[in-house]
């Protein structure tokens, strides 16, 4: 079933002349995990925001064609509403925490105080939350006080705690070190088992290879290729949309062009991995 | 450890200390009653005690320093000057001693000044007290118990937050200017120089964040119309505060009315 | 010609202890990545280098002058600093006018002030933003205004705090030419990066801090190869060497072309 459904979307924001998305048609299918790569500048977030109802609630501009998210046409859905819905998750770690509590357990009860949740159920959901993602030793501390890693972990608990039916994730790691890209990853890996509908707009190619069941390329505000993760990102083609692919894939292009090509174009470490022992020799073992 | 962090929320929430406890509506009626109680009596007998009642309640509160600072510099300030300046200003006859020999200091002249000095000290030292020993978010808690909408507690609160990250932000552009060669550091033309720089960034980015703010903000359910519920809350109003409370008022009424009868009576 | 760390320690005001002992020597023209975890005191490092720090023990001499004896200004005409959050340093209503603003600050003449600015708006590929608002320019691009903006100073160091956060092919493309294009000319760089393919890839020696120390400084070989140095800074292999690693491959493999040839 598909959740979110745009046809012919054509979107410009106020007082610019550029459209920031052009002639989008695409269905985003429930329970599917996508990967949203591509240049910046290229419509990647702004996509996001006429998904989540900011356009045209929000960012008012000029938006054609035909949205709808959930069965509902986008304009007729009340924007408060769906942008708890569909959950939100953005690049930078400060703006996402409330300032007004003191601690973390707080900070992730915020949003369903806001929604009237009765309180031992509000604890209960907290707490479920802060063991699903690992940041139990966080709950007593203040939240204005986390570093940028942890406070991001914070920030995906405040937001899945309200049990959206959707996530818009929206570089999430841009300013965080490995261990803390890591960490977020892991929590991503865990809501994609819990079977949600995922959007994740990301430019860590390795890491997008690894979890996305598929992938959408944009740039200048098209979508100009999607579809299965391991097709798209083997492909060499993403290098001319401005798009990365990872370096696994590119040594399986190269191993091709060596004449000794792998099994297939590998998109993760792993698969790299694995094709190259089925090739059945590396200069060691041979 | 963990454990007793969330039952803490299950339960009232409590500082153990009577004062502190005192329901924050309640306590901004008693001090507010207190204070103008003291400004309808305008005298020092009335006024002066009621001083020493805040330090003690401060004191009661482990407040005291807290308190005691800001008032201080009250005390210093409005006490210390309305004194000197009645000396001048109001005529006197019963000189109680020359100052250094020479500018009598009389008594009417004191206790005008003493009675000026307790109208504003017994007011001011109500709101710092009631400012001492209340959180702003218990305060805010009450009000919304109270009606008010969750709009108006949010950017109260938050308003505190954003002093901080202000401060942290001019901190960091103005290093972000020292970094390119720009002199932040030596005469104070050659600092407000560099100040103007800063504000644009400054302020620009305060509304950068604020669009990102309430984007995020939104994602937390924060427009969505329903009635709200609180992981935190405060204890009932107990029966011995409300009588405390009413007390207060009856002093009130019961000055006014003296005032009342003293000036037209 | 140098930029010397002896001996340095730095503690900020409140106490907190950043960096420790540090020693270290950068010759002009070098090209140098820090790597490390947040926190390791990788920023406080290089704050160090362009005076924005003073050490609270030990020395930092930049081309034989101690920054003690130097102001932050003076320093930055030398060692230019762009920070990792462009909104901390733009101020300017134009593109242009940032990347003018330091030259005209120093009153260049107008024939310098143009060959500067031609040359940063080159090397950095923001010609078509030149007249927006920076604020309307998409924050990855505007990584590169501010970058511009210190270019412009041609200082004989230039230090970049995470300039690979947020970019994508294009942006790391022009970093890539950017620093090839700066240390060709004799600037020496220095760059705080996250992104291990990247400091593989564009430089040859690499330092690795943890918990406030310099625990490695050497080739990407020989930092990416070292198990117990990316264990304690908590960096991660490149994709392609952690491939040569799990094949169990000998020589300490970073690059594709390396695989390729290992891998019969």
């Amino acid at each position: 079933m598909a959740v979110v459904k745009l046809k012919n979307i054509n979107y410009r924001y106020p007082l610019t002349k550029e459209y920031a998305l052009k002639d989008i048609s695409f269905e985003f299918e429930e329970g599917k995990f996508y990967g949203l790569i591509g240049e910046n500048g290229g419509g990647k977030t702004t996509l996001c925001s006429l998904i989540r109802g900011l356009i045209p609630h929000f960012y008012h501009g000029e938006l054609e064609g035909q949205a709808e998210v959930f069965g509902t046409d986008i304009r007729d859905h009340k924007a408060e509403e769906l942008a708890v819905r569909i959950g939100y998750v953005f690049q930078n770690p400060f703006s996402q925490m409330s300032g007004v509590k003191n601690t973390v357990f707080e900070e992730i009860a915020m949003g369903l105080e806001n929604l009237g949740v009765e309180k031992e159920e509000m604890i209960r959901k907290v707490e479920d939350v802060c063991r699903l993602l690992n940041i139990e030793e966080l709950m007593d501390k203040n939240p204005n006080e986390l570093s940028g890693g942890q406070r991001q972990r914070v920030a995906f608990a405040s937001i899945i705690v309200m049990d959206n039916d959707m996530l818009v994730i929206d570089e999430p790691t841009s300013q965080l070190d490995p261990h803390g890209t890591e960490n977020v990853f892991e929590i991503i890996r865990k809501l994609k088992e819990t079977g949600k509908t995922i959007i994740l707009v990301e430019h860590k190619i390795d890491l997008i290879a690894e979890y996305c069941d598929e992938i959408l390329v944009m740039e200048a505000g098209q979508i100009v290729c999607h579809g299965e993760t391991e097709k798209i990102l083997s492909s060499l083609e993403l290098l001319d949309h401005n798009a990365m692919i990872p370096p696994a894939a590119l040594w399986g292009h190269e191993m091709k062009a060596a004449g000794r090509p792998l099994a297939g174009i590998p998109v993760t470490a792993a698969q790299a991995v694995e094709y190259a022992r089925r090739r059945g020799g590396t200069e060691d073992g041979d | 450890m963990e454990r007793t962090f969330i039952d803490s929320f299950r339960h009232d929430q409590t500082y153990h200390n009577w004062f502190l406890d005192f329901n924050p509506l309640s306590k901004l009626n008693l001090l507010f009653a207190l204070g103008f109680a003291s400004m309808a009596a305008a005298s020092w007998e009335f006024g002066l005690p009621l001083c020493l009642v805040y330090c003690i309640l401060a004191f009661c509160a482990g407040k005291g320093m807290s308190f005691l600072k800001p008032f201080g510099v009250v005390v210093v300030i409005f006490g210390f000057f309305t004194l000197v300046i009645r000396q001048f200003s109001v005529e006197g006859t019963t000189v109680l001693f020359r100052l250094f020999g020479v500018l009598p200091v009389t008594r009417e002249a004191l206790i005008n000044g003493l009675d000026t000095a307790s109208y504003l000290l017994g007011f001011s030292g109500a709101v710092i007290l009631f400012f001492a020993t209340t959180q702003m978010r218990d305060l805010m808690y009450s009000l919304e118990k109270k009606g008010m909408s969750h709009e108006v507690s949010y950017i109260v609160l938050a308003s505190f937050q954003t002093i901080t990250d202000l401060k942290k932000n001019t901190a960091q552009i103005m290093e972000s200017q020292k970094a390119r060669g720009i002199e932040t550091e030596g005469s104070v033309i050659r600092r407000i120089k560099a100040f103007f720089p800063i504000l644009g960034p400054l302020v620009l980015g305060a509304i950068s964040s604020t669009e990102e703010k309430s984007i995020a903000m939104d994602a937390r359910a924060f427009s969505v119309k329903c009635s709200h519920t609180f992981l935190r809350e405060l204890r009932p109003v107990p029966l011995y505060e409300k009588l405390i409370v009413i007390l207060a008022d009856v002093l009130l009424l019961a000055v006014i009315g003296v005032r009342l009868y003293q000036m037209f009576g | 010609m140098a930029i010397e760390l002896k001996n340095v320690s730095f503690a900020y005001p409140n106490g907190y202890v950043a960096n420790e002992n540090l020693n270290l020597t950068i010759e002009k023209g070098e090209k140098i990545a820090i790597v490390g975890q947040n926190g390791a005191g990788k920023t406080t490092a290089v704050k160090l280098m362009n005076g924005l720090n003073r050490p609270s023990g030990g020395d930092v001499l930049v081309d034989g002058v101690n920054t003690k004896e130097k102001s932050c200004a003076w320093i930055s005409g030398k060692v230019g600093y762009v920070f990792q959050n462009p909104d901390d340093q733009i101020f300017n209503s134009t593109a242009l006018a940032e990347i003018q603003y330091m030259p005209k600050y120093f009153k260049l003449p107008e024939s310098e002030i143009k060959k500067r600015t031609d040359r940063a708006v080159e090397l950095t590929g923001i010609g078509k933003y030149l007249t927006m608002n920076p604020l309307d320019i998409p924050y990855a691009i505007r990584k590169f205004v501010a970058i511009a903006a210190i270019i412009a100073t041609e200082p004989d160091y230039l230090i970049l705090d995470e300039p690979t956060a947020g970019q994508d092919k294009r942006g790391n493309e022009t970093l890539e030419r950017i620093i090839e294009e700066l240390g060709r000319e004799g600037t020496g760089v220095i760059a705080i990066s996250h992104d291990m393919d990247f400091v593989a890839a564009n430089f040859p020696r690499i330092i690795a801090m943890a918990h406030k120390n310099i625990i490695a400084d050497g080739t990407a070989r020989e930092i990416f190869w070292n198990e117990d140095v990316v264990r304690e800074s908590k960096i991660k292999m490149p994709q392609i060497a952690k491939i040569a690693s799990e094949l169990g491959l000998s020589g300490n493999i970073l690059f594709r072309s390396e695989l390729t040839q290992a891998v019969r």
